[in-house]
């Protein structure tokens, strides 16, 4: 049973390291395509299609990969050639981006703050133009501000502890269920509470 | 032979045994990895993103463990939330092949045989269609494949009391995995009824272990209560949270589906029909052969294991039909729905008599000594069904399929700031929120969900916090007062206004890009120019959305229908820029079905020129390219 355990412990790593070298390989093939294309269109003068090129090159991120660095470069000089409504949708484009690519870290945190100053802004005075409040600028912008930096993000710390936390009491039951041992179902309830208390605090 | 040499060639033959299995499934595993969609797809996929990240609340039953072992793959270093939380669906089917493969060698099939009906079952339309999508439905399958497994050893290695509480606690936590799970009590309780008293009494022992698994569902609370959830609802009171379970929120709920077990005879031929045509698509006519004389085989072989696995078959084919798909003429959406989600636990029982079938063969083969046939058939026969590969490059390679994301991203990224939006139907609502609320793009935007055509209400999932939404639209969170908005350009839908619609006395609409603007009736000819002349300067904004229209290689209905918005924006354009005399023309018949009686249909005729040619034909592709009603499993009927 031991050596069996183990055998599948042994299992479950290896296909999952296979399956993050398939993702690494799908991912590169992706941002290579995609720079391509994001160059090609740039060249054609069609900006916006161009940064949505560049925004799956930082979709299809790759720790250490030159292609992040090279594509958000790129979508950056593109956003201040652009005006109005074209350059909102250019930063809010590599905004979103930047927080999809997050794991146990956000990649770019700071040019993630950054733009999230220039997007408040643009959306304010977008939003001013349109109707006409020019009087209520600090108003607006305060709002603007609040719902821009808006997260549906839970803490990462606990949000990871759940997962694990589960597994763990669902196993220790089973575990004791199976070699009868008092000791498995206390494990259970210790790994239970955590859970309880990871989901509370996530 | 010395007892050393001979050692060594019963370790070589297993390692050479492990080698090929790993093999295989690896290279299974990177296909799959390759295929899988590479951010958010149709349906359910983006609440399930949405959800999966933030640790919320999906639609009813709520499907905790999905939901948080989602949260676990969004931890891995590479790529996107929604791609990284499609690897977890890629994960647990090819955990359930292992599963798969510990069943056969447990029944004491010729573990060769398994090979071929493991490259059959991963290639088949459905089951790979579910591996590489934002979907529960390999998760649910790995839980079943796994209860069965349990029960195998229990008829296999005898009576075992533990068995039972270990069963018990799983089917627990299997109704949190997805209600159709728990059919396999069915085949269980059979079994353990061949140990009558013993099993009864341990059933009621095991209760408790039953309630245990049913603790997971805790997470509805108290993720209801976090601000940093993203929820499809509140599940606070008790009430609620019971008929949240039961699924009553839905006009047909889990136990009005059981109530419609009995009916006529007739129904219950066209769910035979129906279960038999995505065994027969799947699998093709061979593989019946191989199946009867794998019952035959499995029967012979312990009475008791044949009962189990043919019930559990059953149970998962034809009787799941009768509860969920005994319509004479399944609808496009029925087939897609029902037929290509619900039945995946039938095509694996299916496929695991089959491989007993072939495993009959096998040992047959070998009784008789041909044993250079014995040999050379197994390889061949396992790589056989792989061809099927160049089939699935056309129909599932949804690592080509960006249609949803960059459909939502125009919808979205061509509204004012401070706009309302109001989405309509899974597909619209479910992307929106991914891209709205989980990753921010252009959240200034408050999403409002309609479910019907006929009322004016609508659930605010995508304009949460409404402490914070509030104070960008005060008009609508304090009065309930939409005109104002209208009178603003800031009211945009997905459903445009008909006759029948409860709009209509107020507003009317028209169409911008994807969507419809609705204004106030009073509203000037100045400002539908206004209008036109926005529309014609979004053709840039589209140019992506239409690359991924006619680029993928999926055969996915909700994405043809939603490239079926882009034919429509291009031929608003081609109208607008039509030649004033012209030999040419063509007329497209655009239709939006968005329930029974609320169908927009219009009948666009263009005139041809120089100046709108590109329009025309960009339309013509995308048409002819999109045609949601050559889905596999509907094909004749569509055309």
């Amino acid at each position: 049973m031991v050596s069996n355990l183990k055998e599948v412990s042994v299992f479950v790593i290896l296909l999952f390291f296979v399956l993050l070298a398939s993702l690494i390989v799908k991912n590169y093939r992706l941002q290579q395509d995609f720079f391509e294309k994001g160059v090609m269109y740039e060249n054609e003068h069609k900006l916006i299609p161009a940064v949505d090129a560049y925004e799956r090159v930082i979709l299809a991120y790759i720790p250490f990969s030159s292609y992040n660095q090279e594509a958000i470069d790129k979508i950056l000089l593109i956003c201040d050639k652009l005006n109005s409504y074209d350059k909102l949708y250019c930063y809010e484009t590599l905004r979103s981006a930047l927080f999809q690519i997050q794991s146990f870290y956000q990649p770019y945190g700071e040019l993630k703050e950054k733009i999230t100053n220039k997007i408040i802004d643009l959306r304010t005075d977008l939003y001013i133009a349109d109707l006409k409040l020019e009087n209520k600028k600090e108003e607006i912008h305060k709002v603007m501000e609040e719902i821009t930096k808006k997260e549906f993000n839970p803490d990462k710390f606990w949000s990871f502890l759940v997962p694990l936390c589960l597994i763990g009491w669902i196993f220790s039951i089973m575990a004791g269920i199976w070699y009868r041992k008092p000791y498995f179902y206390g494990l259970g309830i210790v790994f239970f509470s955590l859970w309880l208390i990871s989901l509370y605090m996530a | 032979m010395d007892n050393k040499s001979f050692i060594r060639g019963v370790l070589d033959a297993l390692f050479f045994e492990k080698f090929f299995l790993f093999l295989f499934i690896f290279f299974i595993a990177f296909f799959y990895v390759t295929f899988s969609i590479p951010i958010i797809s149709t349906g359910d996929g983006g609440e399930l993103a949405s959800t999966g990240f933030t640790l919320g609340v999906p639609h009813p039953p709520g499907y905790p463990i999905y939901t948080e072992i989602s949260k676990l793959f969004t931890f891995i270093p590479v790529g996107n939330i929604g791609e990284k939380i499609a690897i977890l669906s890629v994960f647990f089917a090819i955990l359930t092949i292992v599963v798969l493969y510990k069943t056969v060698e447990i029944l004491g099939i010729d573990k060769k045989a398994f090979y071929f009906g493991a490259s059959l079952l991963a290639v088949s339309y459905t089951y790979m269609g579910q591996s590489l999508v934002i979907k529960f439905y390999t998760f649910n399958l790995f839980f079943v494949a796994g209860v069965f497994l349990i029960g195998v050893y229990f008829v296999k290695r005898g009576y075992d009391s533990r068995l039972v509480y270990v069963g018990s606690f799983l089917l627990g936590i299997i109704v949190s995995v997805h209600h159709l799970g728990l059919l396999i009590t069915l085949p269980l309780f059979i079994v353990g009824l061949f140990y009558s008293w013993r099993f009864l009494k341990d059933l009621l022992k095991s209760f408790p272990f039953f309630v245990i698994g049913l603790l997971t569902f805790i997470h509805l609370p108290i993720r209801s209560v976090k601000e940093d959830s993203f929820l499809f609802t509140l599940v606070i009171d008790w009430d609620y949270f019971v008929k949240y379970l039961l699924r009553k929120t839905y006009e047909k709920s889990t136990v009005d589906t059981v109530k419609n077990l009995y009916s006529s005879f007739d129904s219950y031929l066209y769910s035979f029909n129906n279960v038999f045509e995505i065994l027969y698509k799947n699998f093709s006519w061979l593989s019946v052969l191989l199946f009867l004389i794998g019952t035959i085989f499995l029967f012979r072989k312990d009475k008791k294991l044949g009962i189990f696995s043919l019930t559990t078959f059953v149970i998962y084919t034809f009787f799941l039909g009768i509860l969920a798909f005994k319509v004479q003429n399944p609808s496009l959406n029925d087939w897609f729905v029902i037929g290509h989600q619900y039945f995946i636990p039938g095509l694996y029982f299916y496929i695991l008599i089959v491989i007993a079938g072939l495993g009959w063969f096998y040992e047959f083969l070998k009784n008789k000594n041909f044993s250079f046939v014995y040999r050379v058939i197994p390889p061949v026969l396992a790589v056989f069904p792989l061809i099927y590969i160049s089939d699935r490059m056309f129909d599932m390679n949804y690592g080509t399929e960006y249609v949803p994301y960059s459909h939502s991203k125009v919808i979205f990224g061509s509204l004012p700031v401070g706009s309302i939006y109001i989405s309509f139907g899974d597909n619209h609502t479910f992307q929106g929120w991914y891209l709205k609320s989980i990753t921010g793009f252009r959240n200034d935007v408050c999403q409002l969900k309609q479910d019907k055509t006929d009322g004016i209400s609508f659930t605010l999932q995508g304009c949460r916090p409404s402490k914070l939404y509030s104070k960008l639209f005060p008009q609508f969170f304090k009065k309930g007062d939409l005109k104002f908005y209208a009178e603003e350009d800031r009211l945009y839908s997905i459903i445009p206004i008909l006759k029948n619609s409860p709009y209509s006395k107020i507003y009317s609409s028209e169409l911008y890009i994807y969507s419809f603007r609705y204004f106030p009736k009073q509203m000037e000819t100045v400002e539908r120019e206004k209008l036109k002349k926005e529309n014609l300067n979004m053709e840039n904004r589209v140019f992506q959305n239409f690359i991924d229209c006619v680029s993928h290689k999926v055969d996915e209905p909700f994405s043809k229908y939603l490239c079926g918005f882009l034919t429509e924006y291009y031929l608003y354009l081609a109208k607008q820029k039509e030649p004033f005399i012209s030999v040419n023309d063509i007329t497209f018949d655009i239709k939006r079905a968005y329930t029974m009686d609320y169908i927009y249909r219009i009948f666009v005729n263009v005139k041809i020129g120089d100046e709108n040619f590109v329009y025309v034909w960009r339309a013509k592709a995308l048409k002819g390219y999109n045609k949601p009603e050559n889905f596999f499993y509907f094909g004749e009927n569509g055309e």
